[in-house]
């Protein structure tokens, strides 16, 4: 894997307040990359300074090789899809496509060629002669889309790419965007909050908050092994539990000791993170607590109780055992399931 | 986007080169500073003349607001199609010649006008009234021609404000009355004061009505900066009138500003 | 919301008031009489005879390239104007006076357009009544194409730079045709303002190039006379007519 885009110690601040503090990630040839997180934590203005929108405090940006900072946002084989999409509304849904290549001097034959073949290529074959404002939302995204990669910039950036279309429409682009980044094998780099579209789509993630890159990892990886409370928080559904570790034995702020035997140093303070299928509801249960509410999912229905911890335990069931809220229950799991999370 | 910053600077050339005229002085030939201007405009005369075209000019504009804010709720109660066709109505006759607009008065207004005319063959009266060149036919004019500026910062403030704000107030248990006069009026506020603002300002300024509708006895501190200017070819002094106006306006603006902010800051 | 009820007699004695005056000078215009208040039959003559004065013809003709070189002057500069106060500033105190021309009186500004002509020693003429229209006329369209900049996804333009246009390019290619509308409706507006435009010409003019309303001026210090009503009623219709078309492209509404 070879690393396409190198991003070093990058720093860049709003009025004295960090909007980038000491960034660096690598983003690989051919990947489709997905930058995580909440608003305020920075990923719009590396986006921004990545298409040549921002200017740097400090760092290096550095694309196959060459340092692009002062590369001026018309000059670089970068392209960005909107979150507005930001469609020319005078022009039709070809001369929108073919903005890049005109600026390029192409000349018309392979233009005309390019447009058509990739217009097809996203569904939109007989769209050409549209106007913009005919679109509908997602019809819209494809022109955006369409428009930057026609050029085959060696990154194409989407600023949030599904947030403004419905829930249907959303999963049939998720499936889209990774069929058309094979196809046509350019590097993707998403930048979105829905921590659930980046789990789907991407090949590895950078969860980002505050500014700061917290973990880079692959969707399993980031679900599996979060680094710190923020990421485990952030990916996915889990309860994180504070612990007293002593003699393979986790003494819980309620009183209750549970086994543990996952590996850490004893007699240490950890977090204990819990997905909700790691825990289960059983009369033999060591944990007591009552029902708050019930949320149905679909194939099970996620429980939350309040166990006289410092939260409440979220968990799953099956659709035959729900509970009622008020009613009493009892949980428990396994001593080796579970992560332990540092404190960061 | 240099050019942009120049042409900025224009009209603040023009405002500059006022400052300039009212410090210095030039008689033809001699430039030479004195504040003798200055004292002559305190003369009675000239202050009864100001007083007058103030006292006219607010009159002028309680007026306004009294039709005029009536009738930019009116319009905002309308369907929202119409509501456009309604301002278009309202500020249409603003784009059109103000010359004109103020001929037609005369038509109205003269001792054979229509206006009498109808009165007389009614047998209303028996002898045609004095309209043309009153004070009253000042007013009607200066009215007549801002009118539309009175309606449209009042339309475009009630517009903006939100209608469940109103009802919000209602389901929180405030009457009708009650709901309309403490969250409508003050919201409405800004935007009335800045239809007075557009009223009372050109109003001052004006000298074609007076001259026109007037006839000369009614002096406002138009006519009198414009036969300085032009007539007496004195412009020094003419500046210091011109000037007079201005700060007093510009302190107008500053009490609306003033006024804006504390209803909008505090509510 | 209920409907407008009772307020809607308010709104109609209103539009009343407003063109009843405007109404009767188009009535009076096709009177035959020569003496304007006697209503003796209907004719045009009057716009003939109209065509066959000079003065007025001159004043036409004088207004025509006055309101024509506006248009084009006021629109490009108030263009850059509106661009430059709503994308390049943030300062309140900046807009303001940017858009001071169009609210301050005309007779202060006239005023000051003569004593800044006269203190650099240009002499009086269509020049100087062309610079001065300019002037306010910049400012309403500044203030119109803000009103339209503000409706624009600012996205836009630097999407045109990501796909590889330079600035100027895009300025050309997307920043005014999405302003295009602003930009007529500027256009017709300025020449109408401009058209109609008496207090700052009188100061700034010469005396031997007067424009229409100048010549009209002249025209109605001597009385109400037919031929008046004719004119007034040809430059009402003609002001009228121009403000309904730039409505098509803007709507006045969105520009406060």
């Amino acid at each position: 894997m070879t690393v396409l885009l190198d991003i070093h110690n990058v720093s860049k601040a709003f009025d004295q307040l960090a909007a980038l503090d000491n960034v660096s990630l690598q983003i690989h040839t051919n990947e489709f990359f997905a930058i995580l997180g909440p608003s305020g934590s920075g990923k719009t203005t590396l986006l921004r300074a990545l298409a040549g929108f921002e200017s740097l405090d400090s760092g290096q940006i550095v694309l196959d090789g060459q340092d692009v900072a002062d590369v001026p946002p018309n000059e670089r084989p970068v392209n960005l899809m909107f979150q507005s999409y930001a469609l020319f509304p005078h022009m039709t849904v070809f001369d929108n496509v073919a903005y890049g290549l005109r600026r390029e001097k192409r000349p018309q034959g392979e233009i005309a060629e390019r447009v058509t073949s990739l217009l097809a290529t996203v569904g939109l074959g007989d769209m050409a002669t549209r106007r913009t404002h005919q679109l509908s939302g997602g019809q819209k995204q494809r022109v955006a889309l369409a428009r930057a990669i026609v050029k085959r910039p060696k990154i194409l950036l989407l600023d949030e790419p599904l947030s403004a279309l419905d829930r249907k429409v959303r999963e049939d682009m998720q499936l889209e965007l990774k069929r058309l980044q094979h196809e046509v094998g350019i590097t993707f780099v998403v930048v979105t909050h829905d921590q659930e579209e980046a789990m789907s789509m991407a090949d590895r993630i950078a969860v980002m908050d505050q500014g700061r890159v917290e973990q880079v990892a692959t969707p399993v990886e980031l679900y599996k092994n979060p680094g710190n409370p923020f990421v485990a928080n952030f990916i996915g559904t889990s309860t994180l539990l504070r612990g007293h570790l002593s003699s393979g034995r986790l003494h819980l702020t309620n009183g209750v000791k549970v086994p543990c035997s996952l590996p850490s140093v004893d007699g240490a303070e950890i977090w204990l993170m819990l997905r909700p299928e790691d825990i289960s509801q059983t009369p033999a249960g060591a944990i007591t607590g009552t029902v708050i509410s019930t949320n149905f999912y679909g194939p099970n229905c996620l429980v939350v109780a309040e166990c006289g911890l410092e939260i409440p335990v979220k968990y799953l069931v099956g659709n035959s055992e729900v509970p009622r809220v008020g009613d009493a229950t009892k949980i428990s799991w396994a001593g080796d399931t579970g992560v332990v999370v540092r404190a960061s | 986007m240099g050019y942009v910053i120049a042409f900025m600077v224009l009209p603040i050339a023009i405002i500059a080169t006022y400052s300039f005229f009212q410090r210095g002085q030039y008689g033809g030939i001699v430039y030479s500073l004195t504040l003798d201007n200055f004292a002559r405009a305190l003369d009675s005369l000239y202050v009864g003349i100001l007083g007058t075209s103030v006292a006219l000019s607010s009159t002028v504009t309680l007026l306004a607001l009294l039709i005029g804010f009536p009738t930019a709720l009116a319009i905002t109660k309308l369907r929202p199609q119409h509501q456009n066709i309604a301002l278009v109505l309202v500020i249409l006759p603003f784009w059109t010649n103000f010359l004109i607009r103020t001929y037609a008065w005369i038509v109205l207004l003269s001792s054979e006008g229509l206006l009498n005319q109808g009165l007389l063959g009614l047998g209303i009266i028996s002898d045609p009234l004095a309209l043309l060149y009153t004070p009253g036919a000042v007013v009607m004019g200066l009215l007549y021609a801002y009118l539309p500026l009175m309606v449209l910062p009042i339309y475009a403030a009630l517009s903006r404000i939100d209608p469940s704000l109103r009802e919000a107030a209602i389901d929180l248990g405030a009457s009708r009355f009650t709901a309309i006069r403490q969250v409508v009026f003050p919201l409405a506020i800004p935007g009335t004061l800045v239809g007075c603002v557009f009223v009372f300002v050109p109003s001052v300024g004006n000298f074609i009505v007076p001259e026109l509708l007037g006839g000369g006895k009614t002096v406002m501190v138009g006519n009198l900066i414009r036969d300085q200017f032009l007539k007496a070819r004195d412009w020094p002094f003419g500046s210091v009138l011109a000037i007079a106006m201005v700060v007093m306006l510009v302190l107008l603006f500053a009490l609306q500003a003033r006024i804006t902010k504390r209803v909008l800051g505090q509510g | 919301m209920t409907g407008v009820g009772k307020l809607g007699w308010v709104l109609a004695a209103v539009c009343f008031f407003l063109y009843a005056p405007i109404a009767i000078v188009i009535v009076m215009s096709f009177n035959a009489s020569k003496i304007p208040f006697q209503w003796t039959g209907f004719s045009t003559r009057w716009y003939s005879e109209l065509f066959a004065n000079a003065s007025v013809l001159e004043g036409l003709r004088n207004s025509l390239i006055v309101g024509v070189s506006t248009m084009i002057l006021s629109v490009v500069l108030g263009v850059l104007l509106a661009i430059g106060i709503t994308r390049h500033s943030t300062s309140s105190a900046v807009q303001a006076l940017a858009l001071a021309p169009a609210i301050i009186p005309d007779l202060a500004l006239a005023i000051g357009l003569l004593a800044l002509f006269s203190a650099i020693s240009v002499p009086l003429g269509l020049t100087t009544v062309i610079l001065s229209h300019t002037i306010f006329c910049m400012a309403f369209v500044a203030a119109i194409a803000r009103g339209r900049i503000l409706q624009i996804d600012p996205a836009l333009e630097e999407a045109a730079l990501d796909l590889g246009d330079t600035p100027r390019g895009v300025f050309f290619r997307v920043t005014v045709p999405s302003l295009m509308p602003a930009i007529i409706a500027g256009a017709l507006l300025s020449f109408t303002l401009s058209f109609d435009e008496f207090v700052i010409t009188f100061f700034t003019n010469g005396p031997s190039t007067p424009t229409l309303p100048i010549v009209i001026y002249s025209m109605v210090r001597f009385g109400v006379t037919p031929e008046i009503n004719a004119l007034a009623s040809l430059v009402l219709l003609f002001s009228v007519a121009i403000v309904l078309i730039s409505q098509r492209s803007v709507k006045l509404s969105q520009s406060i």
